[in-house]
């Protein structure tokens, strides 16, 4: 336990929050910019078992903001590597590696022994497929997203709150994921963090939920504002209507 | 009339210039539609996926009302 004495001398956590922990199971889609950072906060803090799902490989313009890889590393499929480099940090962890994509079809038998599922995700056909599956089993997500000088992140708790559908109401799950997006390095840094920061009080029950509520920030401008909504009663994955 | 425009993220350089944060606060004309609103500050359309006016879903054709909170947000994709 010395491992994770500064957390569990936290308000609130002790070693029974520590010990919950360990016998959690957390699922990180997609394990990019902002898993690499998800990845790595959730390894330290000793969640028991971590799925990382990723069908690509680590390419040289990933790793300006990929903290996870090193140049050693090109060419290597990212859940494998990923696992690996973390088991390094933390070998209390076990870790569940999938190089598969998010599809429709297995995502309730991925994510059904799962507490709480992460999204690394890198477009919003898969987001969508995320969603759906999430609201169908019950499970909470962690959205974050980024793009250029911008991130968000907000919380979705099937049923108690909004979905993320009930945000993009327009989204028909045949977009195009974009094959190049810009981004500043540190921006899925900051949202990876807050990502698995929530995460973390989702399991202790510790603290409110960013439920309702985006944050986003700018980075650009230097601020952060934040967006709040509410479930849509026409909402096309969650109202019954 | 005065309502506030809000843009979020991507959108925000739409605002008009000089003001500080996602919020400005501009004078329309009564009859004023969402759409109108946004093409007036050169909001490109198809970039606006989400359009809530105080907090609550609404469509491009919805006429603005005096005090009203028009926001727009853009899709984030990215990880
Ligand atoms: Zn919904």
């Amino acid at each position: 336990m010395e491992r994770y004495r500064r957390q569990i001398i936290l308000p609130g956590w002790g070693t029974e929050g520590q010990e919950k922990l360990r016998r959690d199971r957390v699922l990180v889609v997609g394990a990019g910019g902002l898993g690499s950072i998800n990845l790595y906060y959730l390894t330290g803090a000793g969640v028991g078992t971590i799925g990382i799902v990723d069908d690509d490989t680590v390419t040289l313009s990933n790793l300006h903001r990929q903290i996870l890889y090193t140049t050693d590393d090109l060419g290597r499929p990212k859940a494998e590597c990923a696992a690996q480099k973390l088991k390094r940090l933390n070998p209390e962890v076990v870790f569940e590696a999938y190089p598969i994509s998010l599809k429709n079809d297995t995502a309730d038998e991925l994510f059904k022994n799962y507490d709480v599922i992460v999204d690394g995700l890198d477009n919003l056909a898969a987001r969508n497929v995320l969603n759906a599956t999430c609201l169908r089993l019950n499970k909470p997500w962690v959205h974050g997203a980024v793009s250029e000088f911008y991130g968000v992140v907000t919380t979705f708790v099937p049923h108690q709150g909004p979905c993320w559908r009930c945000l993009y109401r327009n989204i028909t799950g045949n977009e195009k994921r974009k094959e190049e997006f810009p981004i500043l390095g540190p921006v899925p840094g900051v949202i990876g963090s807050i990502q698995a920061g929530e995460v973390l009080k989702l399991l202790t029950g510790l603290g409110s939920k960013l439920v309702g509520r985006m944050l986003v920030w700018q980075a650009l401008q230097g601020r952060w504002s934040e967006f709040s909504f509410t479930r849509d009663p026409y909402c096309p994955a969650c109202s019954s209507r | 009339m005065k309502v506030v425009l809000k843009l979020y993220a991507t959108l925000q350089n739409y605002l008009p210039p000089g003001t500080q944060g996602t919020a400005a606060e501009v004078e329309i004309p009564a009859g004023t539609t969402i759409e109108d609103l946004f093409k007036a500050y050169n909001v490109p359309l198809d970039q606006v996926k989400i359009i809530m006016v105080n907090g609550r879903h609404t469509d491009l054709d919805y006429e603005i009302q005096e005090g009203d909170q028009v926001a727009g947000f853009p899709a984030i994709a990215g990880g």
